[in-house]
Formats: structure tokens, C-alpha cells, sequence
């Protein structure tokens, strides 16, 4: 796992670096957010996410009571362990809808049709088929990796952009094996921008 | 900057978390296997002092670690190292491959692999024992019947083994109409097993329409027997562990939607009942007499068959089948006194 290690360190910067000249554009508006992430609920990870919202508007349905619908394009990166088998980075990209009501609860979902995953396997070696046997270098293997969330949370009081949030993740790697594969993921994380100006 | 750096301390540490010390002689670590477009686990715990290595096949819908429960960490580890392997398409193996021609010859060269892992990582002086359960038990006489696999193997334990799927049918509406006679006979809900005959009687057991009819009925005699407390049925905290947390049951359940071996086994009526002759590595063979899934009148039939002169053929009174759930103590004395002779 050594070498998984180090890849994971390149790769969380070289994200971290990208998401800070994102932020140069405009950066007061970008939503950052970090969370458990639990691959089958126990399998423990980290996710780290961004939001740049698209546009905002105010809705008011049939009883009179008024919605903020908030859309943004969204990214993230995701890292988790299963249990004795396996890790996985994957970084997805998409869009994300958030319902804002009254109360400070929101309503949140996402559909990230773009992403890519990397499984990181323990100890591997290849069997080649003349029976030669081959210790293999960061053993592990590529998807496809679209994914869709949905979850509730709550909006902070004096800096509406921050709040915790709960979701469930589903991502479908693919092809994995002869079909796919669906992994369940939920988040229990907290969302919040750099610049804490109340409304 | 301090954001970004506790968020990559917080990764290594999950990293970190998840790695072991460990004692010289005791294993307890996962190694893939890449072979042929899969990566497959086998989990390695137990002692190694004595360089004997028990490969476990499981069988059809099942994972490797499903053996693992308290008899196996307990008493068995103790003594020699257990491999518990996931098959191709199975449980935690993934990978991207097409779908072979024949798909019991790619998993039984899978088994190949893994032994040539196993002698390449801790040594070619180590012994070892391949042990198969239900669809794992047809895997492993598979795996033995490829040229010069049986010279890695000092003996063969098959516990409820089916090997011949052309006959599956026929010896199980036998099997459970003998057990609804025996529990009629006793008095034992009667008026259930009396149903259970009549369902039964009219089924064709060459029919392919009869077959999950079949395997329908030996579901409900099986709630019979358990509910009359016929059989021994506990499932271990250990098991439910390995089963829910260690493996991930969601890709365990999905694997195994997408990649059922046993319908391309009965697809092409296989069986290797005509082969067995040719294993002659020292042989057990463990059945559970209410196993009506595989039932033991099918394990005799493949018995017979083996070539070996050391074999032994034991029938679990309180068993169906999964016998080393059920006469755990029974199975672990069974298997540890079969390894101690014949290593």
C-alpha cells in the first residue's frame, strides 16, 4: 500500500492546486464542501467537493410558501477503503440542485455523469498465460464512474452558504467484470465557502 | 493551505489505519491474483510455521471469507495457514473480461493460478490442501483433472460437492421424498411432508421446466426440517461479521446476479463424474444427510468414482447443506486429523 499512498498525496494536490485557480474566477462564490464518505455505509473514505452555482431563483408553489432553487455545476474527488480488499479514488463532475426552504433545511440532488475511478488493490501478481508470475506495480483498475446523490441539510443562520449536510451516492462503475457494478456511498458532511460574508 | 494539508493527514491516516503488524509465522494479509482479465482476493490468515496452506473454494453465490467463522480462526488458523478464495466474477474479485467459452475451465485455471501464487510468495516447499464446498466442490475436482495440479496437492476435501448436473435433479426429488417418508414416519408435521410428496410426485427430473420446481419444494423442506429442529441451524456472530462487514455484501450479492457458473454448469450438463478416476490424491468426502440441494446419495455416486485408495466418505447426521456451520466441532476435527495425516 506504500505506493498507493504517495499517488494519493500527488493526486490530492494536484486537485487542491486546480480547485485554488478555479477560485481565482470567483472564488466568492464557490461552495467547498468535505464529508465522511461510507463506501456501503461502514468502509470508511473522505470526499471533498465544489460548487459553482449557475444561476438562483425563487419559487413559489400553489400554497404561497416561497423556494430558493439554487443550481450549480459541481465536482468532486472521493477516497474510501473496503475492508481488507481494496481502496478507490474516483473523481466525478456534474450538476447539483439544491431546494432552500424557509426553515434553513434544503433539499439537495446531483447528477455527476462525468467521472472516472481508480481501484487500488493490495498485493497483486499476474499469472501470465505462460505461466510466468509477475509482482504488479499499483495494481488496480480503471472505470467509468457516473454517479447520482440526493440528500437533505440545513443552512447556517448567519452564513447561509455554510451547513451539514446528509446524502446517499450511488456510482456505477463500469464495465466491471462482465456488467457493471453499483456502490452505495453515504455522506454526512459539512459544506461551506472561504469568504464568510453574511447575505 | 492548513485546509488542504489536514485533509491530506486525514488520508494517510485512513490509509495508515487499515495496515497490520504481524507476527512472524501468522499471516493475516489479502493478495490479488491477475489472471486472465480478473483480479481475485484470497485472503491468507493463520500459521504458516508448518508451511501447510488450505485452499478453500466457495460455493455457488458465496464468498471466500463465508468459512471464516470461529472453528475456522480458532482451531484451524491455529495450526495451518487458510486461504479463502474469491472466484472470478465473485463476491470481490473485479476485472474486465469477455465471456469465455468455457467458463469452468477459466475458473479452474484461476484455482492454477492461485497455487502457482501461493508457491511463488511463501516458497515452493509449502503443503497444500484444496477443499471445495457445493459449486466449489465441482470447481476443485475440475481444478485436480487439469494435467499435474494433483502433484500440488497433498489431499482433496469436498464437502457437498456437486459433480454430475445431469443427475442433480433426479437425486434430489429422491433424497427428499426418503426424508419426507422418515419424518412422516416419526410424526414430524406430518401433514407438511405429506404436501411436500405430492408436489412433488408429478415433477419430471429430466425436465429443465421440473428444475427450479424442484429446488423450490427442497427450499420448503428445508424451512421443515429446521423449524422440527431436525438439523443443527446457527449462524456464528463471526460469520454474520465476515459476511456483512468484512465482505460488502452489496458487490458480493451483485457479482454474483451477473455471473452464475453453476446455470453455465447446467447449461452444458457438465460433470466430471466420468474423470474421478484419474484423482488418486487422498480424498474426503463430507455430506449432510438433509442436504437436499446436493444430496448424499449424489456425493456416494461421485465417491465410488474417485480413484484414490485413501478416501473416506462421512455422512453429518444434523447437517444440510453447509455441514461446517451446522457439526462444526465434528467438521473441524474432521478437516484438522485429514490435513495432520496426510501432510
Amino acid at each position: 500500500m506504500g505506493s498507493t499512498k504517495y499517488f494519493l498525496l500527488i493526486l490530492s494536490f494536484i486537485v487542491f492546486l486546480n480547485t485554488d485557480s478555479l477560485g481565482q474566477i470567483q472564488k466568492d462564490s464557490l461552495t467547498y464542501n468535505i464529508s465522511y464518505f461510507g463506501n456501503n455505509f461502514w468502509n470508511e473514505g473522505i470526499k471533498l467537493g465544489i460548487e459553482a452555482p449557475l444561476n438562483s431563483r425563487l419559487k413559489i408553489n400553489k400554497k404561497g410558501k416561497a423556494r430558493t432553487i439554487v443550481k450549480s455545476h459541481s465536482a468532486s474527488f472521493q477516497y474510501y477503503q473496503d475492508n481488507g480488499s481494496h481502496s478507490a479514488i474516483f473523481i466525478t463532475a456534474g450538476w447539483s440542485k439544491k431546494k432552500i426552504f424557509n426553515n434553513r433545511f434544503n433539499f439537495t440532488t446531483s447528477a455527476e455523469p462525468i467521472g472516472i475511478y481508480r481501484s487500488f488493490l493490495t498485493e497483486t501478481y499476474k499469472v501470465k498465460d505462460d505461466g510466468s508470475i509477475k509482482k504488479s506495480f499499483l495494481p488496480g483498475r480503471f472505470y467509468l464512474a457516473p454517479s447520482v446523490s440526493a440528500g437533505i441539510g440545513r443552512i447556517g443562520k448567519k452564513h447561509p452558504k455554510n451547513g451539514w449536510y446528509a446524502r446517499l451516492n450511488l456510482t456505477t462503475l463500469m464495465p466491471y467484470n462482465r456488467s457493471i457494478m453499483p456502490i452505495i456511498n453515504c455522506e454526512l458532511g459539512y459544506h461551506f465557502t472561504l469568504n464568510n460574508k453574511s447575505k | 493551505m492548513k485546509i488542504y494539508s489536514g485533509i491530506l493527514l486525514i488520508i494517510i491516516l485512513l490509509n495508515i489505519s487499515c495496515q497490520k503488524e504481524q507476527i512472524s509465522g501468522e499471516l493475516d494479509e489479502t493478495i490479488y491474483v491477475r489472471h486472465k482479465g480478473a483480479d481475485m482476493p484470497a485472503y491468507v490468515h493463520g500459521n504458516s510455521e508448518e508451511k501447510v496452506f488450505l485452499v478453500v473454494l466457495h460455493g455457488a453465490g458465496s464468498f471466500g471469507l463465508s468459512f471464516r467463522n470461529e472453528s475456522f480462526i480458532n482451531r484451524i488458523e491455529d495450526k495451518y495457514a487458510v486461504v479463502y478464495f474469491d472466484q472470478r466474477g465473485q463476491s470481490m474479485a473485479q476485472g474486465h473480461y469477455k465471456k469465455p467459452d468455457d467458463l469452468i475451465d477459466l475458473m479452474s485455471s484461476d484455482v492454477e493460478a492461485l497455487v502457482k501464487v501461493l508457491k511463488h510468495k511463501y516458497g515452493d516447499d509449502i503443503t497444500l490442501f484444496l477443499m471445495g464446498h457445493s459449486w466449489g466442490g465441482l470447481l476443485s475436482a475440475a481444478t485436480l483433472l487439469r494435467p499435474d495440479v494433483q502433484n500440488h496437492f497433498n489431499g482433496w476435501f469436498n464437502v457437498s460437492g456437486l459433480m454430475d448436473l445431469p443427475s442433480a435433479s433426479f437425486y434430489r426429488k429422491e433424497w427428499i421424498i426418503e426424508i419426507a417418508e422418515e419424518q412422516i414416519k416419526r410424526g414430524s408435521s406430518v401433514n407438511k411432508w405429506e404436501d411436500i410428496i405430492s408436489d412433488l410426485t408429478p415433477l419430471n427430473p429430466d425436465s429443465d421446466d421440473d428444475y427450479e420446481k424442484i429446488l423450490k419444494i427442497a427450499a420448503r423442506s428445508n424451512s421443515i426440517l429446521t423449524s422440527d429442529n431436525v438439523v443443527s441451524n446457527s449462524v456464528s456472530s463471526e460469520k454474520l461479521y465476515q459476511t456483512i462487514v468484512k465482505n460488502n455484501p452489496i458487490t458480493w450479492q451483485v457479482s454474483h446476479f451477473f455471473n452464475k457458473p453453476v446455470e453455465f454448469a447446467k447449461e452444458m450438463d457438465y460433470s466430471v463424474l466420468n474423470r474421478l478416476k484419474e484423482i488418486t490424491i487422498p480424498a474426503f468426502f463430507v455430506y449432510g444427510k438433509y442436504d437436499l440441494s446436493v444430496p448424499p446419495t449424489s456425493g456416494d455416486e461421485a465417491f465410488d468414482e474417485i480413484g484414490s485408495n485413501n478416501k473416506i466418505f462421512k455422512i453429518y447426521e444434523r447437517s444440510m447443506h453447509h455441514p461446517f456451520d451446522s457439526e462444526t466441532s465434528t467438521f473441524r476435527d474432521d478437516l484438522l486429523t485429514f490435513i495432520r495425516v496426510n501432510k
